[in-house]
């Protein structure tokens, strides 16, 4: 990687060129088939027509952040050889029912052309695309090669498209169905696995909610060998359980299913001893309703734990600290915020490796919860865990003081998702605007990438960060900021934004034409209920013909303005598929 | 209209969110930072009845009435006659209450700067309460995990479980021998949270609100208890019985008669 920018610098004169020229195309491709990167290729790629060449027929990953930016047609014609394809398609506010239905990110059209032009794919990772079951049925039918099909907060489809998937993809290694709004009809799939099929390596349907066939699984569990990742879902029980871990020791990820049942001593035991005998668990997450009884089976495994995952079921501090006792070499933390403030000083006592935490709220909507984690729980955090550097924190109040101490002790973050639940509450405190929070996270921080703000919020919040946060790349706003401003300062100041999420906030025309030539460096930008009008998108749309303005009108609001806006960079021009709720300008 | 929304803006601050859905009325959570004291009052809000008194319907705010979504809101002239406010002037800063009744657009100070309302976001009505769509932001299936934790029959119980009930609660129940409802009282700011489970009957209960308030008993005869119940309807407490009354309750408010 080192020599290929070197050589780039060094191409000056028609001499030299000559001489990279007969450098033989074969020996080009083979070397930067090494190049994984995606940055790094497209830097080769641009260095002159021959790279430009070679790196096209060498490259067999992609990765589309934003299905919308570019076509099937236009991919398959530049890429010849692709194995590999990642796309994500919704915006990331989907996730929260900002985006109307049927908006959009089919897989489907994308299928078709791989088929003609890639029969030979091995790898689709999606990521908030619309998926159907005929287009389940379609992968499945027109890939022989096909191995690994990772679906992550997609929706469209329900079991009988992973029953197609089951059915014929005898290639197998991967299935990984995370977080969609899939319509689960039945457990049956499983059961559609092939009895001589046995190359599955990564299995995760945690998220599915109907009963499998529990002996079908086992004998699918005992006859893969390679099965290194296995997350089941709630419907099987401790027993059931224990029958897989026997049956696999080697695995590496365990997803338990539901752990409340009435174990009496006997089955406890067996458990535990299935648990010891699984020597390389290093991941562990499900433990659906757990019941503090039975953890302690768990306790030896958890040496070895660099990432337990405690976000599906709500452990109190007590039980919670027991256990984390047991996990010394945690990295990656996910939980529930019932451990309240003491489990987390618990993990600030126990976890000197940790990197990334992140708290959830078991619930959001209760204002009569008194419980969850404060300001304190993160602080203790951070006096314990100097590392940490990935947070995702939901919380009911918060301090300036708290923050800046958090940030002194832990200066490295890379990721700060700060949710204060309540929108603009202040420093509890002192009953000032959070600004200062978030000022000392950019100010401390300098390998920033991704920020989330929260509480009361000035424009000084975004003067800091458009001041300081020179790596920042993903910027995410609600209920903020006192005017256009704010929105100019992270414009003007962030030179690796590369995208910026708004909702609620008083930003409006002036701070949306101030970036008319940032968003083509941008992937996207999201406002919704601000202060744009339909003109002013117009007149953007007009002057950046690159950029895609897509504007969602809400049913009853006024004509001139501009609801929800949603702007990204393209070379495909306007898309054709949006429906009559979407307009494109 | 300005003046009343700088009277809103010196101490009343409100959520920004225009709604496309006129929810009328709302109700303020005081648990932030100041005070606001109205100087006078619109009599049909309050009610005139005693503490505990009589069973007489309550105009205005409470209703004995099932509505089709359970929404009790008061206009906004019913909740405080702004020309009454007297609002002290706090360092800060908005003051709202999300998951309860939403603002009319108006009252937003951030209107004062450009008299543009902030662009449409939608309330939702739904098992959760009246809240904003999409906030806070957690992915639609993480909520389903935790809906049945939030929605289990018959309240928090009292008596301590050693095993989770079965109840299929997704995040594996809260065991808890508590039962924290809020408390508010009419003209003052902080609500306070209360464990009924300390409590068997009204008048124990009342004796606590009244202590907790700083009321004199005499002054307590001007107040009436009614409570929320899992429906979203507003009942006089003293209408049923207290285990009826424990099993339903999800808030309680003291209003009183004016002057």
């Amino acid at each position: 990687m080192e020599s290929e920018s070197k050589r780039k610098k060094e191409s000056p004169n028609t001499a030299e060129l000559a001489v990279t020229a007969s450098f033989p195309d074969e020996v080009l491709e083979i070397v930067l088939s090494l190049l994984t990167s995606h940055r790094d290729r497209s830097s080769v790629s641009l260095v002159c027509k021959d790279w430009y060449r070679a790196e096209r027929w060498s490259r067999t990953q992609v990765f589309i952040g934003n299905c919308y930016s570019v076509s099937p047609e236009i991919l398959t014609r530049r890429f010849p050889n692709i194995r590999s394809v990642t796309l994500k398609g919704k915006p990331r506010f989907s996730d929260f029912n900002l985006v109307p239905p049927n908006w959009g990110a089919d897989i489907h059209a994308w299928l078709v052309a791989f088929a003609a032009k890639y029969p030979f794919l091995e790898e689709l990772r999606l990521k908030r695309m619309a998926v159907s079951d005929e287009s389940l049925e379609f992968l499945a039918s027109n890939f022989p090669n096909f191995k690994l099909l990772s679906l992550l907060s997609c929706d469209g489809f329900s079991t009988d498209g992973l029953a197609a998937i089951a059915t014929h993809c005898k290639n197998l290694t991967e299935l990984d169905i995370q977080e969609n709004g899939i319509e689960d009809s039945s457990g049956s799939w499983l059961s559609c696995f092939p009895e001589s099929f046995t190359s599955l390596e990564v299995l995760n349907f945690a998220n599915l909610t109907s009963e499998v066939n529990t002996d079908a699984l086992e004998r699918l569990v005992s006859r893969c060998k390679s099965l290194k990742v296995l997350k089941v879902n709630k419907s099987i029980s401790l027993e059931q359980l224990q029958r897989l871990l026997v049956r696999a020791p080697q695995l590496e990820e365990l997803g338990t299913g539901s752990f409340l049942q009435d174990l009496t001593a006997r089955p406890y035991a067996d458990l535990e001893s299935a648990f010891n005998n699984c020597k390389n668990i290093h991941t562990l997450s499900g433990l659906w309703e757990a019941v503090p009884l039975y953890l302690p089976a768990l306790y030896n495994s958890c040496a070895n734990l660099t990432f337990l995952n405690l976000s599906y079921t709500a452990l109190q501090s007590g039980e919670f600290a027991k256990l984390v006792v047991h996990c010394p070499r945690l990295r990656r933390l996910w939980v529930l915020d019932t451990v309240e403030d003491k489990g987390l000083e618990a993990v600030g006592s126990n976890c000197p490796l940790l990197e990334e935490l992140r708290v959830f709220p078991a619930d959001p909507f209760d204002e009569e919860i008194i419980h969850g984690v404060t300001e304190e729980g993160f602080v203790a955090v951070s006096f314990g865990c100097r590392r940490l550097h990935y947070v995702l924190y939901f919380c009911r109040q918060m301090t300036n003081a708290a923050v800046a101490t958090i940030v002194q002790n832990c200066p490295n973050f890379t990721h700060f998702r700060l949710c204060i639940m309540t929108p603009g509450l202040p420093d509890y405190l002192t009953n000032e605007p959070m600004d200062e929070a978030f000022g000392a996270v950019v100010k401390t921080c300098s390998k920033l990438q991704r920020l989330s703000v929260s509480g009361l919020l000035t424009d000084l919040t975004f003067e800091y960060i458009g001041k300081y946060a020179k790596n920042l790349e993903t910027l995410s706003v609600a209920f903020a900021g006192r005017s256009d401003r704010g929105m100019q300062c992270v414009l003007e100041g962030c030179p690796k934004l590369r995208k910026l999420e708004i909702r609620d906030c008083p930003f409006g025309n002036e701070a949306l034409l101030s970036g008319l030539e940032k968003y083509e460096s941008m992937r996207s930008l999201w406002m919704s209920a601000c202060n744009v009008t339909m003109n002013a998108c117009r007149r953007l749309a007009k002057q950046m013909p690159r950029l895609n303005v897509e504007v969602m009108k809400e049913d009853g609001s006024d004509d001139s303005q501009a609801d929800k806006v949603y702007i990204y960079r393209t070379v495909a021009g306007p898309r054709r598929d949006a429906p009559p709720s979407v307009l494109t300008l | 209209m300005i003046h009343m929304m700088m009277e809103l803006q010196l101490g009343l601050a409100l959520p920004s969110i225009a709604t496309t859905h006129h929810v009328r009325g709302f109700e303020f959570d005081l648990n932030n930072s100041y005070v606001y004291e109205p100087k006078d009052s619109d009599p049909s809000s309050w009610n005139i009845n005693s503490y505990f008194g009589s069973s007489a319907s309550v105009p205005g705010k409470c209703s004995t009435t099932n509505s089709s979504n359970g929404n009790k809101k008061r206009s906004c002239d019913d909740a405080f006659d702004y020309e009454q406010v007297r609002a002290v002037p706090p360092r800060t800063l908005p003051l709202f209450n999300w998951n309860s009744r939403y603002p009319d657009d108006e009252d937003d100070p951030r209107d004062l700067d450009n008299n543009s309302s902030f662009g449409s976001n939608k309330t939702v009505d739904d098992e959760d309460g009246v809240h904003v769509v999409g906030w806070p932001p957690i992915k639609n299936w993480r909520k389903k995990l935790c809906h049945q934790q939030h929605h289990i029959p018959g309240g928090r119980v009292k008596n301590n479980q050693a095993v989770v009930a079965n109840n299929g609660s997704a995040c594996g129940g809260r065991q808890s021998n508590s039962m924290y409802v809020k408390v508010k009282m009419e003209g003052v700011a902080i609500a306070r949270k209360i464990d009924l489970t300390l409590y068997d009957s009204f008048e124990t209960l009342t004796n606590t609100l009244i202590g907790m308030f700083g009321l004199w008993l005499e002054d307590s005869y001007d107040y009436q208890l009614t409570y929320q119940d899992r429906e979203g309807d507003w009942l006089i407490a003293k209408d049923v019985p207290w285990r009826t009354f424990i099993q339903t309750v999800q808030r309680l408010n003291l209003s009183r008669s004016g002057g």
